[in-house]
């Protein structure tokens, strides 16, 4: 047998012979001998017997080969169970020897569980978001959405009809209904969808059917089919529901069915509470749809899926769609634009809209490089650690070594105490997952999607994460000190007490100083970036006023209202909210500021010329009087407006000062603009604002007086704004109780104020800071940690040789200096990395973050100092303990 | 030989061994003799199958072995009782004993001494 069985192996074999092959042969060869010996005195001859003696023993090969049989299997078991024991032994060893060291172990664990815990719970996030974001479609990758066309239901009628042989085309829209089941009334996700959307999806129904065509047929009866935690939160699971009648904006429909657990549509962003045909919305939507109708073209208002089918790539189903679409421009030519082209993105890229993807994709990316980086981090702070102290073990592991213990069982061993210890972390890591899971659910991710609606489980594909890191990360520290175990002669060190290290051990520890401090320094890099992008975001001027105000948005389109008692209530509510005490002003937006979403319009200025092609367009928002007061807008020119500008008077507008550089030139004031089939005199010029986002551009804006515009607008979503005295969140509840007193069966969203509005806007610099900045802080304590104890471990086994040069009458400061100076020159190439890699850093987040320039060498700089400073403090603290001793004392006990 | 007698003869081949070495460490030539003198012809194995049932016992733990030096000075593997292997062999002896006792009391029965005979 080969001696590859290893160490215990060898010993048994020791103890037996070489050989239990040879030693059975020799056993038989001496029986054979002694009773050849016996025979021959009986008087036989040599020859006979040996025949003789071979014959009373038997078959030697069978009874040779049924020894060997035995002894295997019992050299099997006992290997296994030697094995096994000399695995506890080290398990035993490793425990004792890592409790021994409680606070460095316990770092040690901490930093590996964070890391890991990070770790796993943004794998768990980017697989909820990135990696199976659409539980229930079949073959997802096969299902496309339509980007960059929108569909009227007439348009996806024909293109339907005109493409069936190329891809399967279904449409949808998501859109806010009030659902009224029993005697409550709840504000709902509904998506309206074709006939044939479950069918192209592929989505089974968890209980009775999903729509079908049929469901979409004239005359067919309302349908309505609900989502899989909608069925169960709100109906208890009850398949009584089915066939049961609810309500939709007042309009009776039926539940047909529940689609199956998990699928919630194909929007992260909005998950779905319940699904129905565009003729059974359009029935229920009121009167703002009303003349829209399916047949006409002008509405494009539904975002069409595609599957193409089998055999067809996707360009070839684009290029097809595309040729559909241009010839249904051709025919309707005031609908569309002339060259229509139809782009299918991959379902799972549009889960947080078209537009969203791109900066989900970023953000988990940032997120997974910060966690990647600070796994590594650990992983080189950790190597070093056991590093030093292996050497510091030199004595230890020479004993062992010269009573006979391999150098493979040394390292046998420190890799157990690797495994060990990153086992624990893994165990520890999964408490940290948990909490960063439970932490996360209270936010939203950029793109808007809420974390509290994805399905983020610590299942069995997080914990192999966690483990694999974790693993991963010990291995890496635990091969190092390994692969060096007693690789210093031993009589040496056994003779100083002092292991001899070589060379190549030095070299891996200075490089292993240098990752952590290029590490460090990157990560400190991102948060101050982060911190850069954050600061100039809120020194920004968004051009009205952010503090003190609150807000909260009423649908009185869900409630059934027609336009005429909408007037009436949007002016009982503000009267409500003006008579708060703490209420300075009040004052109702279509779009309130920072708002998301926006109106457009196009326009034709009165007296000037029909421009070519398109008409321009601009941004609306309709509002009450008091609105530029309550926001603190400045009206540069003419005025605000009024309650004098009410639904008799002439019909007026406010325009921002690009709509009135851009579009009405000289005197923008009196002249007249033809908007939504209305003409408006603009009355005043506002000052430009941020809209949306911190880094818009500049664009048109006009605003219509809600007395004047309820018609047009007035049962869209609305926000009362007020302006109050002291803290705006001590007023939410009140201006909602407020709000709701004028008709408790309006639907009222939950109350915010502009500062949290604010707050979403700078989300994923928010984020950003709070992720990158966390680890940034954890990567630099974890770095000194790492240059301090570099330091220290120099100067310790070095402090013979600085006390010669103090005995030799060096100065302190040179003494130490000299003995650091490796250490220093691992730390500034270490800064020097970190700083090369953080200009690259630089230049990529520019593109993702406000604000930033595509090189900050401030930041830059102050953070290079920053951590050069922290590393000096960390290497002096041992140097100076080093200074304390006295030179002579030294000298002798070594 | 039919196989309810091997596996008789196994266990009284593993039991004499264990009488063998009971008056101390042998090697196997030593048991094959001690057997041949023991028994007469009434136990006629083949010497060789001693060897796996040594083998076995140790992997049992009845048995221990080591390398010595024979009388004539060849190098040869001794056998020794373990405790376990003290202890097997005085169990072996009293069911022995009772089992043979049993065996041979059945065997010296007449006929009308059977029970169920009227």
């Amino acid at each position: 047998m080969s001696e590859s069985h290893g160490p215990m192996w060898r010993r048994y074999l020791r103890f037996w012979g070489s050989d239990p092959g040879a030693d059975i042969d020799e056993e038989i060869a001496f029986h054979l001998a002694l009773r050849r010996q016996q025979l021959e005195r009986e008087g036989l001859d040599s020859q006979t017997a040996a025949l003789r003696a071979r014959a009373r023993f038997g078959d030697v090969r069978r009874i040779r080969k049924e020894c060997m049989a035995i002894d295997r299997s019992e050299n099997r078991a006992a290997r296994r169970a030697e094995w096994l024991d000399g695995i506890r032994q080290d398990v035993r060893l490793a425990v004792r020897s890592l409790l021994r060291n409680p606070i460095a172990t316990g770092a040690t664990l901490l930093v590996l569980a964070l890391g890991v815990g990070a770790g796993a719970a943004v794998y768990a996030l980017a697989d909820a978001i990135l990696l199976r974001p659409l539980p229930g479609v079949v073959e997802s990758g096969q299902v496309f959405e339509v980007t960059e066309y929108s569909f009227s239901y007439s348009a996806f009628s024909d293109l339907r009809r005109e493409s069936t042989g190329v891809a399967d085309l279904a449409v949808f829209s998501a859109r806010n209904v009030a659902l009224e089941a029993g005697d409550r009334v709840e504000l709902s996700d509904a998506v309206v969808v074709s006939g044939n959307y479950f069918t192209l999806l592929g989505v089974r129904p968890a209980a009775g059917r999903l729509l079908q065509e049929v469901d979409e047929a004239p005359g067919a009866a309302p349908a309505v089919v609900l989502s899989f935690p909608l069925w169960r939160t709100r109906f208890g699971g009850d398949s009584a529901v089915l066939g049961s009648q609810v309500r939709i904006n007042g309009r009776p429909a039926t539940i047909v069915g529940v689609s199956e657990a998990g699928f919630g549509g194909t929007r992260l962003t909005r998950r779905a509470d319940l699904w129905m045909t565009p003729a059974a919305w359009l029935a229920a939507a009121g009167r703002r749809y009303e003349g829209l109708g399916l047949d006409g073209r002008g509405w494009t208002w539904l975002t069409g899926l595609a599957r193409p089918r089998p055999g067809v790539s996707r360009e070839q189903a684009e290029a097809a769609l595309t040729r559909s679409a241009s010839a249904l421009a051709e025919q309707f030519p005031n609908f569309s634009d002339a060259n229509p082209t139809v782009a299918l993105e991959p379902v799972a890229n549009t889960t947080t809209g078209p537009e969203g993807h791109g900066l989900v994709v970023g953000f988990v990316t940032l997120l997974a490089v910060t966690v990647g980086l600070v796994l590594l981090l650990t992983a080189a702070n950790v190597a070093s650690l056991l590093l030093a102290r292996a050497a510091d073990r030199g004595r230890e592991l020479a004993t062992r070594v010269a009573l006979g213990a391999t150098r493979r069982r040394l390292a046998r061993q420190l890799l157990t105490e690797s495994v060990v210890l990153s086992l624990a972390g893994a165990a520890a890591a999964i408490g940290v997952i948990v909490l960063v899971l439970g932490a996360l659910a209270r936010w939203t991710f950029p793109g808007g999607v809420s974390i509290a609606d994805l399905d983020l489980r610590l299942d069995w594909s997080v914990l192999a994460v966690a483990l694999v890191l974790a693993g991963a990360t010990g291995l890496l520290f635990g091969i190092a000190p390994a692969l060096r175990a007693g690789a210093g002669s031993v009589v040496p060190t056994l003779r100083d007490g002092r292991a001899t290290g070589g060379l190549g051990r030095q070299r891996l520890r200075r490089v292993l100083l240098t990752a952590q401090v290029a590490i460090g320094l990157l990560l400190l890099i991102g948060a101050g970036l982060f911190t850069r992008s954050l600061q100039r975001a809120f020194a920004t001027d968004v051009g009205f006023r952010t503090d003190r105000i609150a807000g909260t948005t009423v649908l009185l389109g869900l409630a059934g209202y027609t336009t005429e008692r909408a007037g009436p209530y949007y002016d009982g509510a503000l009267r409500r909210v003006r008579a708060l005490p703490g209420v300075r002003s009040a004052t109702w937006a279509m779009a309130p500021p920072l708002d998301a979403g926006a109106y457009e319009e196009s326009f034709d200025v009165v007296g000037d010329p029909p421009p070519e092609g398109r008409p321009p367009a601009t941004e609306l928002n309709v509002v009450s009087e008091d609105y530029f007061e309550t926001l603190g807008i400045p009206i540069v020119r003419g005025r605000g407006f009024t309650t004098a500008d009410g639904p008799g008077a002439e019909h007026v507008a406010v325009v921002n000062e690009t709509f009135a550089r851009t579009h009405l030139g000289g005197d923008p004031l009196g002249r007249r603009v033809v908007i939504m089939g209305d003409t408006l005199r603009v009355i005043g010029v506002a000052s430009d604002v941020i809209y949306h986002e911190l880094d818009e551009a500049p664009v048109p804006y006009l605003y219509g007086a809600l007395g004047q515009q309820v018609a047009a607008s007035g049962l869209s979503p609305f926000t009362l704004l007020a302006h109050t005295e002291g803290p705006p969140e001590e007023l939410l509840r009140p201006l909602r109780d407020a709000v709701s007193s004028q008709d408790p069966l309006v639907p009222v969203l939950q109350p915010s104020t502009l500062e949290a509005q604010l707050g979403e806007v700078l989300l994923p610099e928010r984020l950003g800071l709070l992720i990158v900045g966390g680890f940034g802080v954890l990567a630099t304590v974890v770095a000194a940690f790492g240059i301090g104890g570099a330091a220290a471990y120099t100067v310790s086994r070095r402090r013979q040789e600085i006390a010669v040069r103090l005995a030799l009458g060096a100065s302190p400061a040179a003494a130490v200096s000299g003995v650091l100076r490796s250490t220093t020159f691992a730390v500034l190439l270490g800064l020097g990395i970190g700083l090369t890699g953080g200009v690259v850093v630089s230049r990529f987040l520019a593109r993702l973050l406000y604000g930033l320039g595509a090189l900050e060498p401030v930041t830059l700089l102050l953070t290079v100092l920053l951590l050069a400073l922290l590393s000096l403090l960390a290497a002096a603290l041992p140097a100076r303990a080093a200074l304390r001793l006295e030179p002579m004392d030294v000298l002798r006990t070594e | 030989m039919s196989a309810d007698r091997f596996e008789l003869l196994r266990g009284t081949l593993d039991v004499l061994i264990l009488k063998a070495l009971s008056f101390g460490p042998r090697h196997g030539y030593a048991v094959a003799e001690f057997l041949e003198q023991a028994t007469g012809e009434m136990l006629r194995v083949e010497e060789g199958s001693l060897y796996p049932a040594l083998h076995r016992m140790q992997r049992r733990g009845w048995v221990e072995s080591e390398w010595g030096l024979s009388e004539n000075n060849r190098r040869a593997r001794y056998y020794r009782l373990t405790a376990e292997g003290r202890r097997r062999l005085r169990e072996d002896i009293a069911w022995w004993s009772r089992f043979a006792a049993t065996v041979s009391g059945v065997l010296e029965l007449h006929g009308d001494a059977l029970p169920g005979r009227v």
